[in-house]
Protein backbone atom coordinates (compact mmCIF):
# COMPACT_ATOMS: atom_id res chain seq x y z
CA UNK A 1 0.00 0.00 0.00
CA UNK A 2 1.40 3.50 -1.25
CA UNK A 3 2.33 5.86 1.62
CA UNK A 4 -0.61 8.22 2.34
CA UNK A 5 0.28 12.12 2.59
CA UNK A 6 0.10 14.14 5.60
CA UNK A 7 -3.37 15.38 4.38
CA UNK A 8 -4.92 12.03 3.66
CA UNK A 9 -3.40 10.60 6.75
CA UNK A 10 -5.65 13.81 8.78
CA UNK A 11 -8.44 13.64 7.04
CA UNK A 12 -8.96 9.53 8.29
CA UNK A 13 -8.16 10.42 11.53
CA UNK A 14 -10.87 12.90 11.55
CA UNK A 15 -12.92 9.81 10.81
CA UNK A 16 -13.78 8.20 13.70
CA UNK A 17 -14.11 4.25 12.10
CA UNK A 18 -10.29 5.01 10.67
CA UNK A 19 -8.57 7.09 13.48
CA UNK A 20 -7.26 4.28 14.84
CA UNK A 21 -5.35 3.14 11.28
CA UNK A 22 -4.94 6.46 10.26
CA UNK A 23 -3.23 7.46 13.33
CA UNK A 24 -0.92 3.91 12.92
CA UNK A 25 -0.39 5.05 9.25
CA UNK A 26 1.32 8.35 11.15
CA UNK A 27 3.29 6.47 13.64
CA UNK A 28 4.98 4.41 10.57
CA UNK A 29 6.26 7.21 8.88
CA UNK A 30 7.36 9.45 11.31
CA UNK A 31 8.33 6.83 14.41
CA UNK A 32 12.29 6.81 13.02
CA UNK A 33 12.96 10.19 12.43
CA UNK A 34 11.23 11.25 15.61
CA UNK A 35 13.34 8.67 16.78
CA UNK A 36 16.79 10.08 15.77
CA UNK A 37 15.73 13.41 16.61
CA UNK A 38 14.93 12.50 20.16
CA UNK A 39 17.85 10.27 20.06
CA UNK A 40 20.65 12.75 19.44
CA UNK A 41 19.25 14.94 22.57
CA UNK A 42 18.33 12.33 25.32
CA UNK A 43 21.54 9.87 24.09
CA UNK A 44 19.81 6.86 26.03
CA UNK A 45 17.88 4.44 24.06
CA UNK A 46 15.48 3.61 27.16
CA UNK A 47 15.30 7.25 27.83
CA UNK A 48 14.42 8.03 23.73
CA UNK A 49 11.78 5.20 23.99
CA UNK A 50 9.75 7.07 26.76
CA UNK A 51 10.24 10.28 25.11
CA UNK A 52 8.92 9.13 22.02
CA UNK A 53 5.90 7.80 23.85
CA UNK A 54 5.21 10.59 25.66
CA UNK A 55 5.49 12.20 22.05
CA UNK A 56 2.85 9.97 20.11
CA UNK A 57 0.78 9.93 23.17
CA UNK A 58 0.30 13.95 22.82
CA UNK A 59 -0.03 13.73 19.28
CA UNK A 60 -3.09 11.31 19.80
CA UNK A 61 -4.47 13.65 22.10
CA UNK A 62 -4.03 17.09 20.26
CA UNK A 63 -4.54 15.93 16.69
CA UNK A 64 -8.06 16.39 16.75
CA UNK A 65 -7.05 19.96 17.63
CA UNK A 66 -4.42 20.20 15.04
CA UNK A 67 -4.75 23.20 12.19
CA UNK A 68 -3.24 23.45 8.99
CA UNK A 69 -1.59 26.31 9.80
CA UNK A 70 2.09 24.57 10.09
CA UNK A 71 3.18 21.06 8.16
CA UNK A 72 2.21 18.01 10.54
CA UNK A 73 5.86 17.08 10.03
CA UNK A 74 6.75 20.55 12.04
CA UNK A 75 4.23 20.18 14.41
CA UNK A 76 5.65 16.60 15.58
CA UNK A 77 9.25 17.79 15.33
CA UNK A 78 8.22 20.86 17.72
CA UNK A 79 6.50 18.24 20.21
CA UNK A 80 9.34 16.03 20.23
CA UNK A 81 11.99 18.90 20.79
CA UNK A 82 9.37 20.03 23.55
CA UNK A 83 8.94 16.24 25.36
CA UNK A 84 13.14 16.11 25.07
CA UNK A 85 14.06 19.28 26.77
CA UNK A 86 11.21 18.50 29.37
CA UNK A 87 12.75 14.93 29.87
CA UNK A 88 16.29 16.41 30.43
CA UNK A 89 15.40 19.20 32.67
CA UNK A 90 13.55 16.41 35.22
CA UNK A 91 16.40 14.10 34.56
CA UNK A 92 18.92 17.22 35.98
CA UNK A 93 16.35 18.05 38.85
CA UNK A 94 16.05 14.33 39.76
CA UNK A 95 19.24 14.41 40.04
CA UNK A 96 20.65 16.30 43.15
CA UNK A 97 23.57 14.55 44.08
CA UNK A 98 25.66 15.52 40.85
CA UNK A 99 27.03 18.57 40.61
CA UNK A 100 28.17 18.45 37.02
CA UNK A 101 25.01 19.58 34.33
CA UNK A 102 23.20 16.95 32.60
CA UNK A 103 25.02 17.45 29.18
CA UNK A 104 28.05 15.73 31.15
CA UNK A 105 26.41 12.58 32.51
CA UNK A 106 25.23 11.89 28.96
CA UNK A 107 28.69 12.70 27.61
CA UNK A 108 30.08 9.90 30.42
CA UNK A 109 27.15 7.92 29.60
CA UNK A 110 28.05 7.57 26.51
CA UNK A 111 31.26 5.84 26.77
CA UNK A 112 30.09 3.09 28.59
CA UNK A 113 26.43 2.66 26.69
CA UNK A 114 26.03 -0.27 24.62
CA UNK A 115 24.22 0.96 22.11
CA UNK A 116 27.09 3.58 20.80
CA UNK A 117 29.03 2.42 17.95
CA UNK A 118 31.57 4.96 17.16
CA UNK A 119 34.97 5.21 17.19
CA UNK A 120 36.76 7.34 19.43
CA UNK A 121 36.94 10.41 16.92
CA UNK A 122 33.00 9.64 16.68
CA UNK A 123 32.99 9.75 20.39
CA UNK A 124 34.78 12.68 20.38
CA UNK A 125 32.44 14.47 18.33
CA UNK A 126 29.06 13.37 20.43
CA UNK A 127 30.64 14.79 23.51
CA UNK A 128 31.83 18.30 21.28
CA UNK A 129 28.36 18.50 20.47
CA UNK A 130 27.10 17.54 24.03
CA UNK A 131 28.90 19.84 25.51
CA UNK A 132 26.76 22.96 23.52
CA UNK A 133 24.38 25.39 25.26
CA UNK A 134 21.02 23.76 24.94
CA UNK A 135 19.64 25.27 21.75
CA UNK A 136 22.96 25.33 19.58
CA UNK A 137 22.63 21.62 20.23
CA UNK A 138 19.38 21.10 18.93
CA UNK A 139 20.08 23.79 15.99
CA UNK A 140 23.53 21.76 15.44
CA UNK A 141 22.08 18.71 15.10
CA UNK A 142 18.96 19.18 13.19
CA UNK A 143 21.05 21.39 10.74
CA UNK A 144 24.00 18.74 10.67
CA UNK A 145 23.17 14.97 10.65
CA UNK A 146 19.14 15.77 9.65
CA UNK A 147 19.89 18.53 7.15
CA UNK A 148 17.19 20.25 7.60
CA UNK A 149 16.62 23.66 5.88
CA UNK A 150 16.53 26.86 8.22
CA UNK A 151 13.03 27.86 7.12
CA UNK A 152 11.50 24.41 8.30
CA UNK A 153 13.68 24.43 11.15
CA UNK A 154 12.21 28.04 12.11
CA UNK A 155 9.14 26.92 12.10
CA UNK A 156 10.05 23.98 14.38
CA UNK A 157 11.89 26.23 17.10
CA UNK A 158 9.93 29.06 16.50
CA UNK A 159 12.76 31.36 15.80
CA UNK A 160 14.09 33.50 13.30
CA UNK A 161 16.34 32.12 9.83
CA UNK A 162 19.11 34.92 10.61
CA UNK A 163 18.87 33.86 14.33
CA UNK A 164 19.32 30.02 13.54
CA UNK A 165 21.86 30.75 11.25
CA UNK A 166 24.40 32.32 13.43
CA UNK A 167 23.37 29.70 16.14
CA UNK A 168 24.62 27.08 13.79
CA UNK A 169 27.78 29.03 12.65
CA UNK A 170 28.35 29.35 17.08
CA UNK A 171 27.78 26.03 17.33
CA UNK A 172 30.40 24.80 14.85
CA UNK A 173 32.79 26.97 15.60
CA UNK A 174 32.75 25.71 18.96
CA UNK A 175 32.32 21.64 18.01
CA UNK A 176 35.49 22.61 15.45
CA UNK A 177 37.39 24.26 18.89
CA UNK A 178 36.68 21.12 21.07
CA UNK A 179 37.75 18.45 18.21
CA UNK A 180 40.96 20.79 17.98
CA UNK A 181 42.08 20.78 21.59
CA UNK A 182 40.80 17.27 22.73
CA UNK B 1 25.80 -12.27 -40.16
CA UNK B 2 26.51 -8.94 -40.90
CA UNK B 3 22.49 -8.89 -41.18
CA UNK B 4 21.67 -9.96 -38.32
CA UNK B 5 23.85 -7.91 -36.34
CA UNK B 6 22.85 -4.82 -38.13
CA UNK B 7 19.68 -6.36 -36.72
CA UNK B 8 20.78 -6.02 -33.69
CA UNK B 9 21.69 -2.22 -33.53
CA UNK B 10 18.68 -1.25 -35.31
CA UNK B 11 16.88 -3.08 -31.83
CA UNK B 12 19.22 -1.45 -29.08
CA UNK B 13 18.66 2.06 -31.30
CA UNK B 14 14.81 1.36 -30.87
CA UNK B 15 15.41 0.62 -26.80
CA UNK B 16 17.04 3.99 -26.73
CA UNK B 17 14.48 5.74 -28.46
CA UNK B 18 12.07 4.18 -26.12
CA UNK B 19 14.36 4.83 -23.27
CA UNK B 20 14.45 8.55 -24.27
CA UNK B 21 10.35 9.00 -24.58
CA UNK B 22 10.16 7.03 -21.17
CA UNK B 23 13.38 6.46 -19.03
CA UNK B 24 11.97 5.66 -15.73
CA UNK B 25 9.64 3.06 -17.49
CA UNK B 26 8.90 0.67 -14.63
CA UNK B 27 11.02 2.12 -11.72
CA UNK B 28 8.51 4.34 -9.78
CA UNK B 29 9.94 7.69 -7.70
CA UNK B 30 8.84 9.65 -4.52
CA UNK B 31 5.83 12.27 -5.48
CA UNK B 32 7.67 15.42 -6.47
CA UNK B 33 10.98 13.89 -6.35
CA UNK B 34 11.61 15.81 -9.70
CA UNK B 35 9.89 19.13 -8.75
CA UNK B 36 12.26 19.60 -5.59
CA UNK B 37 15.04 18.02 -6.79
CA UNK B 38 16.33 21.60 -7.61
CA UNK B 39 16.14 22.87 -4.03
CA UNK B 40 17.40 19.96 -2.42
CA UNK B 41 20.56 19.80 -4.70
CA UNK B 42 21.33 23.46 -3.72
CA UNK B 43 20.58 22.79 -0.08
CA UNK B 44 23.04 19.91 0.18
CA UNK B 45 25.21 22.58 -2.21
CA UNK B 46 24.78 25.47 0.93
CA UNK B 47 25.47 22.59 3.34
CA UNK B 48 28.95 21.59 2.23
CA UNK B 49 29.56 25.40 1.74
CA UNK B 50 29.07 26.00 5.39
CA UNK B 51 31.14 23.50 6.52
CA UNK B 52 34.32 24.51 4.56
CA UNK B 53 34.63 27.28 7.51
CA UNK B 54 35.53 24.04 9.58
CA UNK B 55 38.11 22.05 8.33
CA UNK B 56 37.88 19.24 11.05
CA UNK B 57 34.41 18.97 11.30
CA UNK B 58 34.13 18.55 7.80
CA UNK B 59 36.68 15.71 7.43
CA UNK B 60 34.65 13.52 9.92
CA UNK B 61 32.39 11.24 7.97
CA UNK B 62 28.91 11.89 8.69
CA UNK B 63 27.54 8.85 10.38
CA UNK B 64 25.19 8.04 12.47
CA UNK B 65 26.80 5.93 15.34
CA UNK B 66 23.60 5.08 17.61
CA UNK B 67 22.13 2.08 17.65
CA UNK B 68 18.86 0.50 18.50
CA UNK B 69 17.95 -3.14 19.33
CA UNK B 70 16.93 -5.01 17.17
CA UNK B 71 13.55 -4.83 15.70
CA UNK B 72 13.00 -1.89 17.83
CA UNK B 73 10.61 -0.09 15.44
CA UNK B 74 8.87 -3.31 14.28
CA UNK B 75 7.79 -4.81 17.21
CA UNK B 76 7.26 -1.36 19.26
CA UNK B 77 3.64 -0.32 19.39
CA UNK B 78 3.13 3.19 20.02
CA UNK B 79 -0.29 3.58 18.42
CA UNK B 80 -1.79 1.02 21.58
CA UNK B 81 0.39 2.89 24.11
CA UNK B 82 -1.67 5.79 22.87
CA UNK B 83 -4.67 4.43 23.51
CA UNK B 84 -3.97 2.89 26.94
CA UNK B 85 -2.57 6.00 27.90
CA UNK B 86 -6.18 7.91 27.13
CA UNK B 87 -7.95 5.28 28.82
CA UNK B 88 -6.06 5.78 31.60
CA UNK B 89 -7.39 8.07 33.93
CA UNK B 90 -4.80 11.34 35.09
CA UNK B 91 -4.20 11.64 38.24
CA UNK B 92 -4.80 14.63 40.12
CA UNK B 93 -1.33 15.51 42.00
CA UNK B 94 -2.07 18.73 44.08
CA UNK B 95 1.56 20.43 44.49
CA UNK B 96 1.70 22.44 47.76
CA UNK B 97 5.19 23.98 46.66
CA UNK B 98 3.04 25.39 43.33
CA UNK B 99 -0.40 25.96 45.27
CA UNK B 100 2.12 28.02 48.31
CA UNK B 101 3.58 29.52 45.63
CA UNK B 102 -0.02 31.20 44.19
CA UNK B 103 -1.36 31.57 47.26
CA UNK B 104 1.48 32.53 49.65
CA UNK B 105 0.41 35.86 49.85
CA UNK B 106 -2.91 34.91 50.89
CA UNK B 107 -1.96 32.51 53.38
CA UNK B 108 0.40 34.43 55.30
CA UNK B 109 -2.21 37.32 55.66
CA UNK B 110 -4.95 35.06 56.80
CA UNK B 111 -2.45 33.15 59.54
CA UNK B 112 -1.13 36.92 60.53
CA UNK B 113 -4.68 38.05 60.89
CA UNK B 114 -5.51 34.64 62.44
CA UNK B 115 -2.29 34.52 65.17
CA UNK B 116 -3.52 38.86 65.68
CA UNK B 117 -6.62 37.72 67.05
CA UNK B 118 -5.52 35.25 68.73
CA UNK B 119 -2.70 36.94 70.72
CA UNK B 120 -4.88 40.17 71.53
CA UNK B 121 -7.40 38.30 72.17
CA UNK B 122 -5.48 36.38 75.19
CA UNK B 123 -3.28 39.09 76.43
CA UNK B 124 -5.68 42.35 76.64
CA UNK B 125 -9.37 40.84 76.16
CA UNK B 126 -9.64 39.06 80.03
CA UNK B 127 -13.24 38.08 80.93
CA UNK B 128 -14.84 40.09 83.70
CA UNK B 129 -16.43 38.65 86.37
CA UNK B 130 -19.82 40.33 87.37
CA UNK B 131 -19.91 40.20 91.27
CA UNK B 132 -23.80 40.57 91.24
CA UNK B 133 -24.03 37.60 88.79
CA UNK B 134 -22.23 35.22 91.24
CA UNK B 135 -23.34 33.87 94.46
CA UNK B 136 -19.91 32.64 95.67
CA UNK B 137 -17.53 34.02 97.90
CA UNK B 138 -14.16 33.32 95.39
CA UNK B 139 -16.25 36.22 92.99
CA UNK B 140 -16.91 38.66 95.47
CA UNK B 141 -14.41 41.28 95.61
CA UNK B 142 -12.79 42.74 98.47
CA UNK B 143 -15.06 45.64 99.04
CA UNK B 144 -18.08 43.51 98.52
CA UNK B 145 -16.90 41.46 101.37
CA UNK B 146 -15.83 44.00 103.93
CA UNK B 147 -18.58 45.65 103.32
CA UNK B 148 -21.16 42.31 103.35
CA UNK B 149 -23.70 42.47 106.49
CA UNK B 150 -23.37 38.51 106.75
CA UNK B 151 -19.21 39.08 107.42
CA UNK B 152 -19.32 37.56 111.01
CA UNK B 153 -20.48 34.07 109.48
CA UNK B 154 -17.01 33.67 106.85
CA UNK B 155 -14.36 31.95 108.73
CA UNK B 156 -11.02 33.58 109.90
CA UNK B 157 -9.22 31.40 107.12
CA UNK B 158 -11.26 32.90 104.27
CA UNK B 159 -10.97 36.55 105.81
CA UNK B 160 -7.18 36.03 106.33
CA UNK B 161 -6.78 35.43 102.45
CA UNK B 162 -9.06 38.25 101.61
CA UNK B 163 -8.27 40.91 103.90
CA UNK B 164 -5.17 42.76 105.00
CA UNK B 165 -4.49 43.25 108.64
CA UNK B 166 -5.38 46.67 108.99
CA UNK B 167 -8.60 45.88 107.33
CA UNK B 168 -9.52 43.52 109.71
CA UNK B 169 -8.66 45.93 112.88
CA UNK B 170 -11.32 48.99 111.39
CA UNK B 171 -13.75 46.03 111.00
CA UNK B 172 -13.24 45.15 114.69
CA UNK B 173 -13.44 48.33 116.45
CA UNK B 174 -16.88 48.97 113.59
CA UNK B 175 -18.34 45.65 114.77
CA UNK B 176 -17.77 46.48 118.28
CA UNK B 177 -19.71 49.71 117.98
CA UNK B 178 -22.22 47.88 116.00
CA UNK B 179 -22.83 45.55 118.85
CA UNK B 180 -22.69 48.08 121.86
CA UNK B 181 -25.26 50.55 120.20
CA UNK B 182 -27.36 47.27 119.50
CA UNK B 183 -27.26 46.42 123.52
CA UNK B 184 -27.38 49.88 124.31
CA UNK B 185 -31.07 50.26 122.14
CA UNK B 186 -32.39 46.94 123.54
CA UNK B 187 -34.17 47.76 126.84
CA UNK B 188 -33.59 43.98 128.18
CA UNK B 189 -29.95 44.09 127.44
CA UNK B 190 -29.98 46.78 130.33
CA UNK B 191 -30.84 44.39 132.86
CA UNK B 192 -28.14 41.68 131.92
CA UNK B 193 -26.49 40.71 135.42
CA UNK B 194 -23.05 39.82 135.75
CA UNK B 195 -23.98 36.32 136.24
CA UNK B 196 -25.53 36.41 132.79
CA UNK B 197 -22.46 37.65 131.36
CA UNK B 198 -20.52 34.79 132.99
CA UNK B 199 -18.57 37.33 135.02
Amino acid sequence: MAELNDEEILKLFSVESTRESAFSMLVNKYQRKLYWHIRKMVIDHDDTDDVLQNTFIKTWKGLDGFKNESALFTWLYRIATNEALTFLRKKQKENTQSIHPIEYQLSKSLESDNYFKGDQIQLKLQQAILSLPEKQRIVFNLRYYEEMPYEEMSLVLDTSVGALKASYHHAAKKVEEFLLAN
Amino acid sequence: MYDKSNQTNVNNDNNINDLNKDPGKGFGVPEGYFESFNSRLMARIQMEEELKAYPNLSALEKKNCFEVPENYFETRNFVQAALNAEDEKEAVVVRLSAYIRKYGLSIAAMLIIVLGTAIYFKAYNKTEVKVTDCAELACLSKEDITSSRYFEQISIDELETVASTTMLDSIGTQMNKEILDEIMADPDAMNITDEDLGI
